[in-house]
């Protein structure tokens, strides 16, 4: 289940594998994180947030599936360089 | 130039080796009030699960590294910061002078002010002294009770479900970790716990615990009685400032620094988890007391004490728990 909040978070629960993400934006930038069994690539998280990226066409996707969060961090990051 | 650094955890220790290579000359003081080589708390869980011994929480491993080094360990409590004198104090009397100071003297874990909380059998999971008392009564099948629910109380809690225990669970918030998680993750942890067999009880305090037939016995506010053979506080931990009353150094919730690690004392700095630093996005102070921001800080207020221009670009609250198989 999805469950995006006034346009700037989405979360996902699934609760049968106990695992929970939700992702809070401000603007074009993702600014927290919280995730529970998503563990892989946690770093990519932490690299959105810090760097401030702006996300481009990458919020929108991630509104709908906030799992993609590490194609978000290689999408964003290529088009930074 | 003689640097003095009180706390001897990553903040103080990353401190002290960049003043090493920044400044080959100075003479660096690192102190600590355990009697343990500077070593990681945050290794404590996997020392209790087994995957370390003792030795493997140290934060250097070499035996000589600190005589490399040239960084002076200093086993004492410090009671006392002169910021006039520019000396601290001892609990010993003694009296170290400095030129800069850094304080890092880290938290201190907060312990309800209940009855039977200082009885034995009831501890705090803060030191590595704390985590061989532990270690030595958790056994497999002892039954172990764990006041509080937050964050570094899930990561305790994953190591001793590790180690077999029977384990219950009791945090006065509405959910667990509900500093951290929103009500549906917090309540989404409890079914997880639970489901691996650990017993929680939310919107419950502690009220007593006592002895009764060889046993600890705890009652919850919500009148519940838990038997245990084991007490474990993990309520949550205080910046560790009381040494520094009367020093003139500014504290709120915890020590107050500017972005070059700067309190509010001319040559006395401030890293890690005893300060209120500049949160990463809304550059108001905050107490994030997690590892990474502890060593970014360390390495700032390093630059500056060796008279660099350094700033740091603020603290971001992340951490990462990971659940057990």
């Amino acid at each position: 289940m999805d469950k995006e909040q006034g346009g700037a978070s989405v979360e996902r629960v699934d609760e049968a594998g106990y695992r929970y993400l939700s992702l809070q934006f401000k603007d074009d930038v993702l600014i927290g994180a919280t995730s529970i069994g998503w563990t892989d690539h946690v770093g990519a998280l932490r690299g959105l947030v810090q760097t401030q990226a702006p996300l481009g066409e990458w919020k929108a996707r991630l509104l709908t599936d906030p799992t993609q969060f590490m194609a978000a961090y290689l999408g964003t990051a290529q088009k930074a360089a | 130039m003689k640097h003095v650094i009180i706390g001897n955890g990553p903040a103080g220790l990353v401190a002290a080796e960049t003043l090493r290579r920044l400044q080959p000359d100075a003479e660096i003081a690192l102190i600590g009030d355990e009697a343990e080589p500077p070593y990681s708390r945050m290794a404590i869980p996997y020392f209790l699960i087994g995957k370390i011994t003792d030795s493997g929480t140290h934060l250097r491993k070499s035996h000589d590294h600190y005589a490399k080094e040239r960084i002076h360990l200093i086993e004492g409590k410090v009671v006392k910061v002169d910021a006039e004198a520019k000396q601290v104090e001892f609990a010993s009397g003694e009296r170290l002078p400095y030129d800069r100071l850094l304080i890092a003297s880290g938290s201190q874990p907060l312990r309800p002010k209940v009855a039977g909380m200082d009885l034995p059998g009831v501890h705090t999971c803060w030191t590595i002294e704390d985590g061989r008392a532990i270690a030595a009564k958790a056994k497999p099948g002892a039954r172990v009770l764990q006041i509080g629910a937050g964050f570094i109380g899930c990561i305790i809690m994953e190591s001793l479900a590790a180690r077999g225990v029977k384990l219950t669970v009791v945090e006065m918030g509405d959910r667990m970790v509900p500093r951290m998680m929103t009500a549906k993750a917090g309540n989404l942890i409890r079914q997880w716990v639970e489901h691996k067999g650990v017993g929680v009880h939310v919107n419950a305090g502690v009220t007593s615990i006592v002895q009764k037939d060889g046993a600890l016995l705890a009652k919850l506010s919500t009148g519940a009685e838990i038997a245990a053979d084991l007490v474990i506080c993990a309520a949550g931990v205080a910046p560790n400032t009381g040494f520094l009353a009367g020093s003139g150094v500014a504290i709120e919730r915890g020590i107050r620094v500017d972005a070059g690690m700067r309190t509010s004392v001319a040559d006395i700095y401030a890293a890690g988890d005893v300060t209120e630093a500049a949160d990463f996005h809304s550059g108001k102070p905050e107490l994030n007391a997690i590892q990474p921001n502890a060593v970014d800080q360390a390495r700032v207020a390093a630059h500056n004490m060796a008279g660099g221009a350094s700033m740091s670009g603020g603290s971001l609250a992340i951490n990462v728990l990971t659940p057990w198989a």
